[in-house]
């Protein structure tokens, strides 16, 4: 009897040694941590360009206070940061894309801060400040340039073809069907990564705001539904179309962002659905240079107007950091004009800066959409709440593969909708 | 008397302290969860109780979430049958003591069981790409030209690519338990069978497999209770797409949890817990079952 | 006959080598990814690079903070390694030994660890109410209590095997069952034991779930998400991604080489009663 007492002890003994060990390893990292003063930057990968990195070091040579960029895989990105919101620890600094959908998600009412007294303030564009903002505050700082999601092209095929920039539906496909014809795929689409297909109709929400001015504000509330919108349903009708007539070529299912570069600088397509600085980033991937690539508004469903984006990527100060001071001076040191023209150099992806009195050259591709119109508007993606456009990616696949029609698309978007706002708690649901 | 004080329970102590802090304590919260209105907007102190709200949700058809149970239910059986038998014969093959090379040969064979999965997935997704992918420039090479397609792209394709790719990940795995099972077979067994002139055909199925009933069951096991959970390779090959057409039960759980909807996600969980268990238990039951027959 | 034989070998292991190649094609095309250019790293093939591009790593290792992660991961790994060979060990011994009913209800209670599902939004709320967020010590209890089920089997088929004679021994002897178990049994376990090592080491350095919720500081990461600087939704640099696939296997496959032959002894002790 005494010994297996004696033994348990042991036993115990020896578990907590071993424990103790491993707790030391710990410890010891958070004790020589503790000194000085680290905010923790949460953000998906891709989100924080090279030159952040370069002004955070700068940063910390001045004050001592190191900034822990964390970039997370991208498809955990949001659990992660609800989690630790939820624990109220953890973050000091977390990303968040532009827009109202965006920021819903992470409660703002109960994790964000009022800046609209930082002095860099006065110095946002309307977007960038319309972008960053819930409810009447200012929430977060946007670096990042605001961007057109039109159809690009590559003007020496259409020229080569004596091809015009489309102006609606009927001259889009003709001048689908006269690339088809040269042995060239009118456009490259890559439906197998979710996010990306559904701008084929997002792109549609500007027309109907100036149709209707209140009809965010109506979507917002419950007052209208997405099946109710006429240009959200010809524009998926007319994607089907597209679909059948083989415009997107025969791998649109197997299609991916990362090669969409190259299957553009090769010539082997005519055009696809993006943001206006990827010419850009084709040139520096592959050398073509970006003034080949132009666009113009997506023509679908009668539409003639631009569609943007709400803005970036946001660094939203977490409201119960315990080292709100040092983030706010963080924000008020990389807002200095130089180091955000500096930031802008340097970052050849970004283009209309979110800040007045920073210089850039436009591209090629916003040139050309300004000679077509300069009327431009926010699309759904960045305003309307519980938008998901992920759930409608899928939802396109299944149309493609002759599951879904675009009417049961939309009632299954409103379906889902209206999960997601209960589960948020939202009276108008 | 004599055995608790040989065999004392205090030795349980440790691993089942850990164990029910660490696992049980969190599934059985889960499975509380799963019976109130979680979600991200609601602080985890304020719960409500809905009752079997979250189930009928998950029930309904429109959700689209049952038919991943019965997609998994597919992958299961294809993988544990594939898994089983290739492993069987790999492990057939490689136990033969004339074979020189087969140490290396197993070490090849079991090498993906230790590489993360999620890698796995991405490889064999560029493995499958249509144009330029290895898999299509292989069938080129060798004259089947006609059968390539866009593997990721079509469901049944896209069953088959998922099935494909789990087995390549598991049967290597399998194949080193039955050449454990195998190894311990008394070789005077098929002396005595030589000598009444079996072929070994007759000696596979007479002598083999009834003495590998015990690899079997946990091979079997083993391979329902992985193929039921597939999230990785799933996640990270096709995304459940296209279409949601190869939703499994732990992506949708996932999904539901990256929507912010915990309870469902929870509820989900829950459901895919009493599947697994009572599958595993009835196949088990059934092995063991025969096991002592044959014994007998 | 001893010549056609030879022929069938012969004919045998080539059929065998053949099958293999399934298995190293995808492994060599990553391993020559890792050091090709970033454009001829987007098509997968077998084509060998232009020139070695061997800065791939030292991108890599630069702006992934390797060296600290490899520590970590090894911190997490061998920790948890240690405790779950421990308790489960012990714990599967007596449970095999001593078929009491309460004994049997236990084994019960410890296969269901190998059937559900892990829920992570409990798990983050334990983890934090102990106290232990942020803390490699949370991650690696998380991982024993996991590995603690698959463990336990293993020990347990593998001591039905081993004489309780041995047992009888040790007790006319006088000697207690802590001598029993660690002086006797023990040492009997080495290849389950190996096997074990194994196959949760590999299973610990291979999950990101558990650190990515569990951990703040991008200091206690271990190797497996350094991965995602470079696997961004928006941006895949293969060359890249496959230099880091390389550096995250390549211990768990020093460790596999070492351990490699003692896997299959190990898992004798699958062919017992399960």
């Amino acid at each position: 009897m005494k010994r297996s007492v004696f033994s348990i002890i042991g036993i115990c003994l020896a578990l907590l040694v071993c424990s103790a060990a491993v707790f030391a390893a710990g410890s010891q990292e958070s004790a020589s941590a503790g000194k000085e003063v680290v905010l923790t930057y949460l953000a998906a990968s891709n989100w924080i360009k090279d030159y952040e990195y370069i002004m955070a070091e700068e940063f910390s040579a001045e004050t001592g206070i190191r900034i822990d960029f964390q970039e997370l895989p991208p498809d955990q990105y949001e659990n992660v940061v609800k989690l630790k919101l939820s624990a109220r620890e953890g973050v000091d600094i977390f990303g968040s894309i532009s827009g109202v959908p965006a920021l819903q998600k992470f409660q703002p009412e109960k994790n964000m801060i009022d800046l609209s007294g930082e002095p860099w303030v006065e110095k946002l564009k309307g977007w960038a400040t319309v972008g960053a903002s819930y409810d009447g505050r200012l929430v977060g700082l946007n670096l990042w340039s605001v961007s057109n999601n039109a159809i690009m092209y590559n003007s020496s095929i259409f020229s080569d073809l004596g091809l015009q920039v489309p102006k609606d539906y009927d001259s889009f496909t003709a001048v689908c069907d006269a690339l088809l014809a040269a042995g060239i795929t009118p456009i490259y689409e890559f439906a197998k990564d979710l996010w990306h297909t559904q701008y084929w109709m997002e792109t549609m929400t500007y027309q109907e705001t100036l149709r209707d001015p209140d009809f965010i504000e109506k979507l917002n509330t419950n007052k209208l539904k997405y099946a109710d919108v006429g240009s959200f349903l010809t524009a998926l009708t007319q994607l089907r179309d597209m679909e059948k007539k083989g415009y997107f070529g025969e791998y649109i299912l197997s299609n991916t962002f990362d090669e969409s570069w190259e299957a553009m600088a090769s010539g082997k397509y005519g055009m696809i659905m993006i943001w206006d600085s990827f010419g850009t980033e084709i040139e520096s991937k592959f050398g073509v240079p970006q003034d080949v690539f132009k666009m113009f508004p997506n023509p679908m469903a009668g539409n003639t107007v631009r569609s943007t984006t709400a803005g970036g990527i946001l660094k939203v100060p977490y409201a119960g950091s315990d080292h709100l001071d040092e983030v706010l001076q963080y924000f008020r040191f990389i807002t200095s004009p130089e180091r955000v023209q500096a930031y802008y150099d340097n970052s050849s992806d970004l283009n209309v800066p979110s800040m007045a009195g920073i210089t850039y050259s436009p591209t090629a591709a916003v040139e050309s959409l300004n000679e077509i119109t300069r009327e431009e508007g926010i699309g759904i993606e960045g305003l309307c709440l519980y938008y998901d456009p992920m759930s409608l990616g899928k939802y396109i696949q299944s149309m493609f593969l002759g599951a879904m029609t675009p009417e049961q698309i939309l009632a299954a978007m409103d379906a889902d909708r209206a999960i997601t706002a209960r589960a948020a708690g939202d009276p108008n649901w | 008397m004599k055995l608790s004080r040989y065999y004392p329970y205090w030795f349980v102590v440790p691993a089942l302290l850990i164990y029910v802090l660490f696992f049980i304590f969190p599934s059985v919260n889960g499975f509380y969860l799963a019976f109130t209105d979680w979600s991200m907007a609601r602080d985890i102190g304020s719960l409500k109780f809905v009752g079997l709200e979250n189930f009928r949700i998950i029930l309904d058809a429109s959700m689209g979430i049952r038919s991943s149970i019965t997609n998994t239910l597919y992958i299961a059986a294809w993988t544990t049958v594939l898994k089983n038998v290739i492993g069987l014969a790999l492990a057939v093959g490689l136990v033969r003591k004339s074979f020189r090379s087969k140490n290396m040969l197993r070490g090849v064979f079991f090498l993906p069981a230790i590489l993360p999965p999620l890698i796995i997935g991405i490889i064999f997704t560029s493995v499958f790409k249509p144009n330029n992918g290895l898999f299509n420039n292989i069938l080129v090479w060798f004259g089947m030209g006609a059968f390539t397609k866009a593997w990721l792209a079509e469901t049944a394709a896209a069953f088959g690519a998922i099935i494909a790719v789990e087995t390549w990940r598991q049967a290597g795995f399998h194949m080193a338990i039955y050449i454990a099972g195998l190894q311990v077979i008394p070789e005077e067994l098929y002396e005595s069978a030589d000598i009444d002139g079996a072929g070994s055909w007759q000696k596979l199925v007479f002598i083999t497999i009834p003495q590998l009933l015990p690899s079997l069951t946990v091979n079997l096991i083993l391979s329902l209770i992985s193929g039921l959970k597939i999230f990785e390779i799933v996640y990270s090959l096709t995304n459940s797409g296209p279409g949601g057409t190869t939703a499994v039960m732990l992506t949708e759980v996932f999904d539901q949890f990256s929507k912010g909807r915990y309870a469902l996600s929870s509820a989900l969980g829950v459901i895919m817990f009493m599947i697994v268990a009572v599958i595993v238990m009835v196949v088990y039951g059934f092995v063991q079952k025969k096991a002592g027959a044959h014994n007998e | 006959m001893n010549r056609a034989r030879t022929v069938r070998n012969l004919a045998g292991s080539l059929l065998f080598w053949l099958l293999s190649l399934v298995i190293i094609v995808p492994v060599v095309i990553i391993l020559l990814n890792s050091i090709k250019t970033q454009s001829e790293a987007d098509i997968m093939n077998f084509a060998l690079p232009k020139s070695a591009v061997w800065q791939n790593y030292a991108v890599v290792i630069q702006r992934g903070k390797i060296p600290r992660a490899y520590l970590n991961s090894l911190i997490m790994s061998v920790s948890s390694l240690v405790l779950v060979i421990l308790s489960s060990s012990m714990a599967g011994f007596v449970v095999s030994r001593n078929p009491s009913r309460l004994n049997r209800g236990l084994y019960t209670f410890f296969f269901l660890g190998l059937i559900a599902p892990l829920n992570m939004a409990p798990v983050f709320n334990l983890i934090r109410s102990l106290g232990l967020i942020n803390r490699l010590f949370g991650v690696i209890m998380m991982f024993t209590a996991l590995l603690i089920p698959f463990s336990l089997f293993l020990f347990y088929s593998f001591m039905t095997k081993i004489p309780r004679e041995l047992d009888e021994a040790v007790m006319i002897d006088g000697g207690g069952p802590l001598r029993l178990f660690w002086q006797i049994i023990f040492p009997l376990l080495k290849p389950v034991t190996v096997t074990l090592i194994i196959l949760n080491f590999v299973n610990t350095w291979n999950d990101f779930m558990l650190p990515l919720y569990l951990l703040y500081d991008s200091e206690k990461w271990p190797i497996t998400l350094t991965i995602y600087d470079f696997l961004g939704r928006f941006k895949r640099d293969w060359s890249l991604v496959s230099a880091n696939i390389v550096l995250t296997i390549l211990p768990i496959l020093v460790v596999y080489g070492f351990g490699q032959r003692y896997i299959i002894d190990g898992m004798v002790s699958g062919s017992l009663k399960g």
